[in-house]
């Protein structure tokens, strides 16, 4: 296993420099000149934009900033953002919120999505099948800012049960709405992968076999049922980390949270070329890594796996 | 015998129901077991012979339902008993030995851990102190006074005991391996030391043997169940377990909690012909040994026969007839009987050889040994090939080199039956795989036709391609289940750019007339088709293209006695009609009897015996080849003649 795990480590290599070659190419060719954006509409002298472009390395060429900037980040330094902060203030400040977020969104779809998914699964056909599943579809069908908007008019403005936005407060309970929301579409698809696997490993000669033995029903399906019925839910929950630190633009923008979408969105628009690379790389590394983790969690649950190679 | 039947069924109706239809599984059956006896339920798929079973065990699958009749399991009546009833007899009153040991085990817990859930599930608890606790409880304080048979060596214990014996100079080599831990009782290591002329055995017994624990006695239970080596194969999984081991593993745990009554669910029809007749020779062993009576389900007659006292035909869900088994066997009254007897492979082939015995040659052998005949050319010659496989090892560099076909020469002349035969493993499959160009040699070269296959450029293998075809042993999955039966047929020729449209249509039509399925059939998806119909389906895809050679691998195994009789039959007549000639891969000896003119004989890569059919099975020269012969199911009864 420590051979796999090395060989996975050190394929995030080329892994890294393609991403970040990648986005700084992008970066590098979006329109306009950032340096002038920084003043708006103001007048300023061309011996201070061209004093602003050398510190910011601006003026060299494409594969000198490229190069400049991953000697940067090998010694520690992220750079400069366009604000003047340093990207790694940056970093840390939109990073923890964001990674918050996303664990609890985790938390929220895997413990709803999989008991709700076990219990339809377990009675496939039924009422609760049935409206687990109807409200499944409906979750996945609903555009996340819509569920967002409704949920702050629900929660927020008529019960007034949680903070509408997050803001500067950034505690458990300001934060359980955007999760919610974040989640809902995993949840869904999570509750629908348990139900699927629970069924079909509810007919599965295994456990028809410990039925045999002389079990009672509970102890067939807490051991044989559900065991085997997670192991794709687990890799799909790992996968979807992600994602969900990724994806969460929308509901950031929606409920004003500083976090990593935010903080992205407004440096493209900004044109702010080391934060936009520095946050993204982030985002693939820790892509990455959750990856890896789920290859590991999937050869500890299931046995037939061997990591070779 | 008890004049109580332990099982008896009377009149058993199951109905299975689905949304849009109810058929009758089984129609007023009614058997009798007797405590300690066996009986064997034959019939073929969808006979109702499984769904019986389950019904007695209460695990009908989703839809079934007992809608008349009763099911008297010692003196308890089970249907309509309530849940709890079942679960509390499952294991511990009726065990079940299913069928399929691949599926069978939950492939995420170790084996060890499988089998003492069946402990632990039925109250079986062999730990010391609970021992201790329960003899308190019934004032026998004494350990002597237990019943000897019950106490188990543990691991401790043995290891203790081998010291001491050793100290006092006992030699210990012998002893030790009939000492297995979790198996061997105190009253057998009491009998085992006064063989050995100690005159404190009984002293030493019950200083050393004092019970043991779940775990030695998980590892015990395996070790009678025949597997080697238990302890450690005890904390393996599944996977790591060839199909007789797991096999071995599943009756183990059946037997764990002692059952009256064990149900054995066509135990061994997923398994090569030796570990078959391993494994049941070992069944009946230990059922006869621990008094259990077997209720055996089987489609193959000659197996039911050997196996059981007493047979029960089922068809279409009726009991058609039922007897001693041999009786049944040489005097079948039943039309369906009848045919079972003719169609059962492993006594087909026993037929052939008493009728030669009697001097009924000629019109009773299949066509010819090929000797004698005018020699045709070979059409397929195999020189020298070998095979390597590189298999990773733990770490990146680490490689070894795995033979699995070795130095094999085989020629099949045009117009006959070569059969390639041996266990899985053997390379006979990878010898296929080589022959249709799907694998290249890693040594020695292949001949079809007089050219060498290494040779073909693309444009040339493309053509080969339609010269020689194959025939899968899996008909549920050879055929895609996205294609009607049309495509699936039709796909070759449009490959191959054979005639237009309406060309290609007329010759589908044939083709299904040519393996005897109606045209309507075109229209139909695979899904809709039983498993002969598939295999009569994948014959004519590989017909479609006239190719002259036709490897069948393994293609007649997944079939029900009766459905492999037809299926033969259509690929003699084939032969026959389209001078065909098959390359015949098979671990069945019964069935290439009845195929073949010409049998290779291959062990781990080898070819060990080769010869014409007759003459192999007549006088195999090879120790392997005897083994392989005497393990067909049935070719230990003795066929009277009697109304042939």
């Amino acid at each position: 296993m420590g051979w796999y795990v090395g060989r996975r480590l050190a394929q995030m290599v080329p892994v890294f420099l393609g991403a970040t070659l990648l986005i700084y190419t992008m970066v590098f060719l979006l329109p306009g000149d950032p340096v002038k954006a920084m003043f708006g509409e103001r007048p300023v002298n061309e011996a201070i934009l061209e004093r602003i472009r050398s510190e910011y390395n601006l003026d060299q060429p494409f594969i000198v900033q490229y190069g400049l900037y991953l000697k940067g980040v090998l010694t520690g330094d992220l750079g400069t953002s366009f604000s003047g902060r340093p990207v790694a203030e940056v970093v840390q400040q939109a990073y923890p919120v964001t990674v918050k977020l996303a664990l609890m969104a985790l938390v929220i779809e895997a413990v709803i999505g999989v008991v709700v998914g076990v219990f339809a699964g377990l009675r496939r056909g039924k009422l609760f099948d049935s409206t687990a599943l109807v409200l499944s579809m409906a979750l996945i069908a609903v555009p996340t800012f819509v569920m967002g908007f409704l949920l702050q008019l629900l929660l927020g403005v008529k019960l007034g049960w949680l903070p509408t936005t997050v803001g500067g407060n950034q505690s458990i309970k300001a934060l359980l709405m955007p999760a919610l929301v974040l989640a809902s579409v995993s949840m869904a698809y999570v509750m629908r992968l348990t139900r699927t696997s629970v069924a079909e490993n509810a007919t599965a000669d295994y456990v028809r076999t410990a039925t045999a033995k002389g079990l009672g029903r509970r102890a067939v399906v807490r051991r044989h049922i559900l065991r085997n019925s997670l192991i794709p839910v687990v890799t799909f929950l790992g996968a979807d980390l992600g994602t969900l630190m990724g994806g969460a633009i929308v509901t950031e923008g929606i409920f004003n949270i500083p976090g990593v979408g935010n903080t992205v969105f407004q440096a493209i628009t900004r044109g702010d070329g080391p934060t936009v690379v520095s946050m993204v790389t982030i985002l693939v590394v820790v892509f990455i890594m959750s990856n890896l983790l789920v290859d590991l969690l999937y050869a500890a649950l299931d046995p037939r796996i061997r990591l070779v190679r | 015998m008890t004049a109580q039947p332990l099982l008896s069924i009377r009149d058993l109706e199951v109905v299975f129901r689905s949304r849009t239809s109810t058929v009758s599984a089984v129609r007023g059956a009614s058997l009798d077991l007797y405590a300690g006896h066996s009986l064997a339920i034959v019939g073929e798929s969808g006979s109702g012979k499984s769904t019986t079973a389950h019904a007695v065990i209460g695990l009908l699958p989703g839809g079934g339902r007992v809608t008349g009749g009763s099911i008297r399991f010692d003196g308890q009546e089970l249907v309509g008993a309530p849940a709890s009833r079942l679960v509390a007899l499952r294991g511990s009153g009726i065990g079940l030995v299913p069928q399929d040991p691949m599926s069978n085990l939950n492939p995420v817990y170790r084996v060890g851990a499988q089998i003492r859930e069946s402990l632990r599930a039925n109250n079986v608890d062999v730990s010391r102190s609970t021992y201790r606790a329960l003899l308190e409880l019934t004032h026998e304080t004494d350990l002597a006074d237990t019943p000897a048979a019950r106490l188990y060596l543990s691991s401790d214990g043995r290891r203790d005991l081998l010291a001491a014996l050793s100290e006092r100079g006992v030699d210990v080599e012998s002893l030790a391996d009939r000492l297995v831990v979790g198996f061997t009782t105190r009253l057998e290591v009491q009998s085992l030391l006064r063989q050995l002329g100690l005159q404190d055995a009984a002293a030493l017994a019950e200083r050393y043997v004092v019970g043991a624990s779940a775990t030695d006695r998980v590892a015990g239970l395996l070790a009678e169940a025949g597997l080697a080596d238990a302890a450690r194969r005890a904390r393996q999984y599944p996977h790591e377990f060839s199909g007789g081991m797991r096999q071995r593993a599943l009756i183990a745990m059946a037997l764990a909690a002692r059952p009256k009554l064990l149900i054995a669910d066509e135990p061994t029809s997923a398994l090569d012909v030796t570990v078959q007749r391993q494994i049941l020779d070992h069944l009946g062993l230990l059922t006869r040994e621990l008094d259990t009576a077997l209720l055996f389900i089987t489609h193959d007659l000659g197996l039911a026969a050997e196996r059981a006292e007493q047979l029960v035909v089922m068809y279409k869900g009726r009991v058609v007839e039922s007897g001693p088994s041999l009786e049944i066997l040489t005097n079948p009254r039943h039309p369906y009987t009848k045919r079972l007897v003719q169609a059962a492979p492993s006594l087909a082939s026993r037929r052939i050889q008493q009728a030669k015995d009697q001097g009924e040659e000629a019109a009773v052998i299949a066509v010819s040994g090929g000797e004698g005949l005018v020699k045709a050319p070979d059409l397929l010659e195999v020189r020298g090939v070998s095979k390597v496989f590189q298999l990773r090892g733990s770490r990146p560099w680490d490689r070894t080199d795995f033979t699995a076909v070795d130095d094999v020469s085989l020629t099949v002349a045009r117009g006959s039956t070569a059969a390639l035969v041996g266990e899985s493993g053997s390379g006979k499959s990878t010898v296929a795989n080589m022959v249709l160009s799907l694998l290249e040699p890693t040594k020695g070269t292949i001949v079809f036709d007089g050219v060498d296959t290494a040779s073909l450029s693309r444009h040339e293998l493309f053509d080969f391609r339609s010269r020689v075809q194959p025939v899968f042993q899996d008909p549920y999955g050879s055929l895609d289940p996205m294609f009607s039966i049309f495509r699936i047929i039709e796909e070759p020729l449009r490959t191959h750019r054979v005639g237009g449209r309406a060309a290609r249509e007329a010759r589908v039509r044939e083709l299904l007339d040519q393996v005897a399925l109606p045209a309507s059939t075109m229209r139909r998806y695979p899904n809709e088709l039983s498993g002969g119909q598939r295999q009569r389906v994948a014959v004519a895809r590989a017909l479609a293209l006239q190719p002259q050679l036709v490897v069948l691998d393994e293609a007649v195994s997944a079939l029900d006695v009766l459905v492999q009789a037809q299926v033969l039959e259509l690929l003699g007549r084939l032969q026959r009609e389209l001078s065909l000639t098959y390359l015949f891969i098979t671990h069945d000896l019964a069935v290439v009897r009845q195929m073949a003119d010409q049998v290779y004989v291959m062990e781990k890569g080898r070819v060990v015996e080769q010869g014409p059919t007759d003459r192999v099975f007549e006088e195999p020269l090879e120790e392997y080849t005897k083994a392989l012969l005497a393990a067909i199911p049935g070719s230990s009864i003795n066929l009277h003649p009697r109304g042939h």
